[in-house]
């Protein structure tokens, strides 16, 4: 594990930093959820835009007792990545839904101290039709200033959600980053529910590429489909079981008000 | 200023009471939850000790027809068996070792994964001479008209 160079605990959480992290603007934040379609979208990310390693979150009540080893390296399960101006955060484990409220708080508070402009949730949306898309459709919330200027540079490529609702971490985050008056936008692609999905996760990327004005290929993330589905297939498992918990299935009901 | 210390004495006990009931309520839930990810990964220990994976699927309810979506990533086309019966669909299929070494490579248990196998559980009683199989890459497509 690397040298801690500063170390912080926020509700709990211990956020671990193990270098300069460079005054990210934006923190783009991906928690395993339908279709793992944030999850996979940060990871490459991280590896499209060479970002190190920079930041380790921990828990001793919150999270199994689990070390991730990455070519002979042990890392925490949760995880931010820092270069070029962006943080991303990204989970090898999912997070207990007991946990999810004090983590999310934790995560925005940690976002508010470190200055960063805006948070940007990537996450999938299910989508029964997702079967018969050939190029999964994007959406998008977005609260303040700047995310609302983020979401204007997706152009026509995305929809603005007008009705629904929205279940689990992202919903969760929306809220912390409301109330803390932080600027935020979620990036929802059409996906399957409970099936790793890089074809949507793919989409994400080019819109985060979008917003954030960077080249992010997506070539590789679909040359390696076939692998990345083999390899998030437990990731998935446990996921989907945490979603079930999370009442994830108010997502397919409509909301009581309507205008 | 008239200060009932006695009331603010109460306040604060009840205060104290509730955030200790808050506690101990995200203790057993955070319990429970760990309990049930310690049983999912007891179960894929024993499916990995005998080097098999169940299937991911997806269950889609289109009124009249059922649409079940199987993920089989990094199997073997050729090797894929898929028996239908009228609530249930039994799947098997090898998996390809370049697959599984590209997939999981450095990963020690890997080596031992050989075959997909699985019952997909169905909601609803199908009518199985009307099953259409369709697959892309490694997902297989199967749709049928629901009986009743």
């Amino acid at each position: 594990m690397l040298n801690t160079f500063y170390e912080e605990e926020i509700y709990g959480f211990i956020f671990r930093e193990y270098r300069e992290l460079g005054d990210p603007e934006l923190l783009l934040v991906s928690l395993p959820d339908v279709g793992l379609v944030g999850s996979i979208a940060a990871v490459n990310i991280i590896r499209e835009l060479g970002m190190k390693d920079s930041v380790g979150i921990d828990s001793y009540s919150a999270f199994p007792p689990v070390v991730i080893v990455q070519e002979g390296e042990p890392k925490h399960p949760m995880r931010i990545y820092t270069g070029d101006g962006i943080a991303v955060l990204i989970t090898d484990v999912p997070v207990p839904p007991p946990a999810m409220a004090p983590l999310t708080r934790a995560i925005v508070e940690w976002a508010l101290r470190r200055r960063v402009r805006a948070i940007l949730g990537v996450t999938g949306m299910g989508n029964p039709a997702r079967i018969e898309m050939e190029r999964p459709g994007i959406h998008y919330l977005a609260i303040g200033r700047t995310a609302m200027g983020m979401a204007d540079k997706l152009g026509g490529d995305a929809k603005r959600l007008s009705d629904g609702i929205l279940v689990g971490p992202m919903a969760l985050i929306l809220k912390e980053a409301a109330r803390a008056r932080m600027d935020m936008m979620v990036i929802m692609v059409d996906s399957y529910i409970d099936l790793p999905d890089p074809e949507a996760a793919a989409r994400a990327v080019e819109a985060v590429s979008k917003i954030t004005d960077k080249e992010i290929s997506v070539e590789k993330l679909m040359k390696e489909a076939e692998m990345i589905k083999l390899r998030y297939r437990e990731l998935m498992k446990e996921t989907r079981s945490m979603m079930a918990k999370m009442g994830k299935g108010y997502e397919y009901r409509a909301p009581l008000l309507y205008t | 200023m008239y200060v009932d210390r006695r009331r603010i004495e109460l306040l604060m006990r009840r205060a104290i009471d509730r955030l200790g009931e808050l506690e101990r309520i995200m203790w057993e839930e955070l319990t429970e939850s760990m309990r049930e990810m310690e049983a999912m990964l007891d179960a894929r220990y024993y499916s990995i000790t005998d080097g098999v994976m169940d299937p991911l699927y997806t269950v889609i309810d289109r009124g009249s027809h059922v649409v079940v979506v199987v993920d089989l990533p990094g199997s073997n086309p050729d090797t894929i068996v898929v028996e239908v019966r009228e609530d249930s669909i039994r799947i098997d299929a090898k998996v390809s070792r370049e697959a599984v070494v590209r997939a999981l490579h450095g990963i020690e248990w890997a080596s031992r994964l050989e075959r997909y196998s699985g019952v997909v559980r169905l909601p609803f009683r199908i009518d199985r001479s009307t099953v259409r199989l369709e697959r892309r890459g490694s997902t297989l497509i199967i749709r049928a008209r629901k009986l009743g």
